[in-house]
């Protein structure tokens, strides 16, 4: 009982933190999505009218649709790129601490002003990767002022971040057992075989974690597109998360926002459970059948 | 089972994230209650003035950069100093983002500092009826308005009652970098929209990238346009709409023309060097680099600008304002800078009067305060300012250049974002092939026309 007790009393923290910070203003932000609330004027309750209007409001569907796709292009090539990284930093290499702090260090940077600023330097007309990829005969690529180029620039920012996945990954890999490969080689399996076959299989719970959670954030995706191409050319990188601060804090349509806030949050309940109702046909986990 | 407890750690994670970031979007828990935002909006004044003999606390609160900041910090030290166990002014600076995110919350939440800057928009915004400020009628006999212009003090008021006074005129006009011009080999600066075309002609013969004119918001060129083609400013007082579709693909087809030429900056290249959003010319390395020429910009940032490039050996001029083909109307359009208000709540406003006062109109406070904040519009401060030899070069030019325009006075709507940030998106779809013209200005005006209904709604109009 007295364990308990302080146990409680570690993460009363936390607690004080979730129900103040996280879960006040969550449910807080559904009343106000059923209001007008502009933050200077009294609220008045208007239903669903928030709601009605963000189904026809052009602006708020192309950024559902761009989310969408940053959400698509970045998930998968993030996955892969970490567990390659992850596969590589599982091998018995000199000063492997140090590259496995060097690949962490982007996930720490993250999308902060600094990052921000430089990447836009490296992707300008004339910046360091034009001129990279002119050594080798390439065109200049309109990065920023292009619909195609801004969404390759937020994407890689992201992509360049998989230093959590990859440390993930990395503890999954240690976990599967040698002497499966071991017996797979004496059978005369190559390796990528026993990648295909052994490794894959063995870990798919991790990349059902990583992808569950790596889906979450590119959904909720807001630092690296408001940072480096804001809305982007023809609102190519104008991202949900940023649609809902535009309207919050720079319109101060405080009703409209929650409501596009609880929208976004609904689709990724939804796209969860739809993962979730998938992982019998292909997560395996080592328990199965117990 | 197992599986049933990794799964539920997993949807677990998984509700956490996705609620963190709902909380914190929506903002709803991250503002104050409804009840406590309307106190913020029609509250009283929390008691009278601190009793004679008192020690009187007021909050400052203004934006700027460090130039600014260190200007105001020596006004009110100064001030401090001459009341002293009177009054007691504690500066409250910010720099220059998130103006109105900050203000809207403070004020919503009813924590304003007692004297606080305010942008001209925001005053039919938080004050649509005049009750949201301080009445300053009720302490003129601190304040001298007699320095200011009366006409000009009127777009201070709102619903009739003095809510702040207007610091200063900003008016649009455009200033070109004197010396990359000369270094191009064009020693007369341009006057009309046809020497502009010549004088790109012979820059991007040099500099293909080059454009003689950018403004840090692309609506400004086309409301210059369609003041000069029609008289009128965008809105009238009663926030009607003075401009029809037809005048917003006249004005679209008219820039995208001139940015063809390189006259004004292409949204292309802005996008490519500067970004989406607005950025300040003093901090845009293109222009800084000679790359753009000129601005169409507010005088309010010219001594930054002037200085910038004074920096690195560059002279900024004030040019002659260039009328379009067939202009009924041959000037600008102009605005009041920012304002100063007190808060409602203040509970010192007679103080707070009197530190107004001294950075306004006394001679000492102004020669502190300098051109920091662009031109100012008292008439004892001017003449202080250039009694002191602070009213120069560029600066003296802007001061000349806005005594001598014609101006057409913006509406307190016309800086609203949607304004802004819908014009440059339809300009920036008709510009890179993703809409005729006819389509975006369709566009522009329809989602102006349903801001315009809003805000007219809004404010009773």
């Amino acid at each position: 009982m007295k364990n308990s007790k302080i146990g409680l009393l570690y993460i009363l923290p936390w607690i004080i933190g979730m129900v103040f910070l996280t879960l006040y203003p969550f449910i807080n932000a559904l009343f106000i999505s059923f209001t007008d609330y502009n933050l200077v004027r009294e609220p008045n309750f208007i239903g669903f009218a928030n709601y009605a209007k963000l189904f026809k409001d052009k602006d708020f569907l192309g950024t559902l649709r761009q989310t969408l796709k940053y959400t698509v292009i970045t998930v998968p090539l993030q996955l892969a790129f970490a567990l390659f990284i992850a596969f590589i930093l599982n091998f018995k290499l000199k000063a492997i601490n140090f590259y496995r702090t060097a690949y962490y260090v982007p996930s720490l940077l993250g999308g902060n002003v600094a990052v921000a600023v430089l990447w836009r330097f490296l992707f300008q007309q004339d910046g360091f990767i034009n001129h990279f990829l002119g050594i080798f005969g390439v065109s200049p690529v309109k990065w920023l002022s292009s619909a195609s180029g801004a969404m390759a620039v937020i994407v890689l920012l992201k992509v360049w971040q998989f230093g959590s996945a990859m440390l993930i990954f990395l503890a999954a890999l240690k976990d599967v057992p040698q002497d499966l490969y071991e017996a797979a080689s004496v059978d005369g399996a190559t390796k990528s075989y026993s990648f295909f076959k052994i490794t894959i299989p063995l870990i798919t719970p991790t990349i059902f974690f990583n992808l569950v959670m790596q889906l979450v954030n590119a959904f909720q995706e807001f630092n690296g597109p408001y940072l480096i191409t804001k809305k982007g050319p023809l609102n190519s990188t104008y991202l949900t998360s940023m649609f809902i601060y535009d309207n919050a804090f720079q319109l101060f349509n405080m009703g409209y926002a929650s409501a596009a806030s609880w929208i976004l949050f609904l689709i990724i309940v939804s796209v969860t459970v739809v993962l979730f109702a998938t992982q019998d046909r292909w997560v395996f986990y080592s328990d199965k059948g117990e | 089972m197992k599986k049933w407890k990794k799964s539920s750690a997993v949807l677990a994670a998984v509700l956490t994230a996705t609620v963190s970031f709902t909380g914190c979007g929506s903002t709803g828990g991250n503002t104050a209650p409804a009840t406590t935002a309307a106190s913020g909006y029609s509250g009283e004044a929390k008691s009278d003035a601190a009793p004679a003999g008192e020690l009187a606390k007021l909050s400052f609160s203004w934006w700027g950069n460090d130039d600014r900041h260190q200007a105001t910090q020596e006004a009110i030290d100064a001030f401090n100093a001459a009341h002293a166990g009177a009054i007691e002014v504690t500066g409250e600076p910010s720099g220059f983002g998130n103006l109105e995110e900050t203000f809207a919350t403070r004020y919503a939440g009813g924590t304003e500092a007692d004297i606080m800057t305010v942008n001209y928009p925001w005053l039919i915004k938080y004050s649509p009826d005049g009750t949201g400020f301080y009445d300053l009628d009720k302490v003129k006999d601190i304040i001298d308005f007699s320095q200011y212009d009366a006409g000009f003090l009127e777009t201070g008021k709102t619903g009739g009652v003095m809510q702040a006074i207007p610091y200063g005129q900003n008016t649009l006009g455009v200033y070109l970098n004197k010396s990359a011009f000369e270094r191009a080999g064009i020693n007369e600066i341009p006057s009309t929209f046809e020497a502009y075309k010549e004088a790109a002609k012979t820059i991007t013969a040099q500099n293909p990238n080059a454009y003689l004119i950018v403004s840090p918001t692309f609506r400004f060129a086309a409301v210059y346009y369609l003041q000069q083609k029609t008289g009128k400013g965008e809105f009238d007082e009663n926030l009607n709409m003075n401009y029809t579709v037809e005048d917003y693909k006249e004005a679209m087809t008219w820039y995208k023309e001139l940015a063809d030429l390189h006259v004004f900056c292409s949204r292309q290249d802005y996008l490519e060097n500067v970004g989406n959003d607005p950025v300040s010319i003093a901090q845009n390395a293109k222009f800084i680099d000679g790359g753009y020429l000129g601005v169409l910009e507010w005088t309010g940032g010219i001594a930054s600008n002037a200085q910038t490039l004074a920096d690195k050996g560059d002279e900024l001029i004030v040019a002659p304002l260039p009328t379009i083909d067939g202009a009924v109307f041959k000037g600008t359009m102009a605005k009041p800078s920012l304002t100063f208000a007190i808060s409602k709540n203040s509970k010192n406003p007679e103080a707070a009067a009197e530190f107004l006062q001294y950075i306004l109109n006394d001679p000492e406070g102004t020669k502190l305060m300098g051109s920091k904040r662009g031109m100012v519009a008292s008439k004892s401060a001017k003449a202080t300012l250039e009694a002191d030899g602070q009213i120069t070069g560029a600066v003296k030019q802007a001061y000349d250049f806005t005594d001598e325009a014609e101006v057409i006075n913006n509406s307190p709507i016309f800086e609203d974002a949607v304004f802004t940030s819908s014009y440059e998106s339809n300009y920036e779809k008709y510009e890179l092939g993703a809409s005729t013209v006819d389509e975006a200005a369709q566009a522009f005006f329809d989602e102006a026309s349903a801001q315009v209904a809003k805000l007219k709604a809004e404010y009773g109009k």
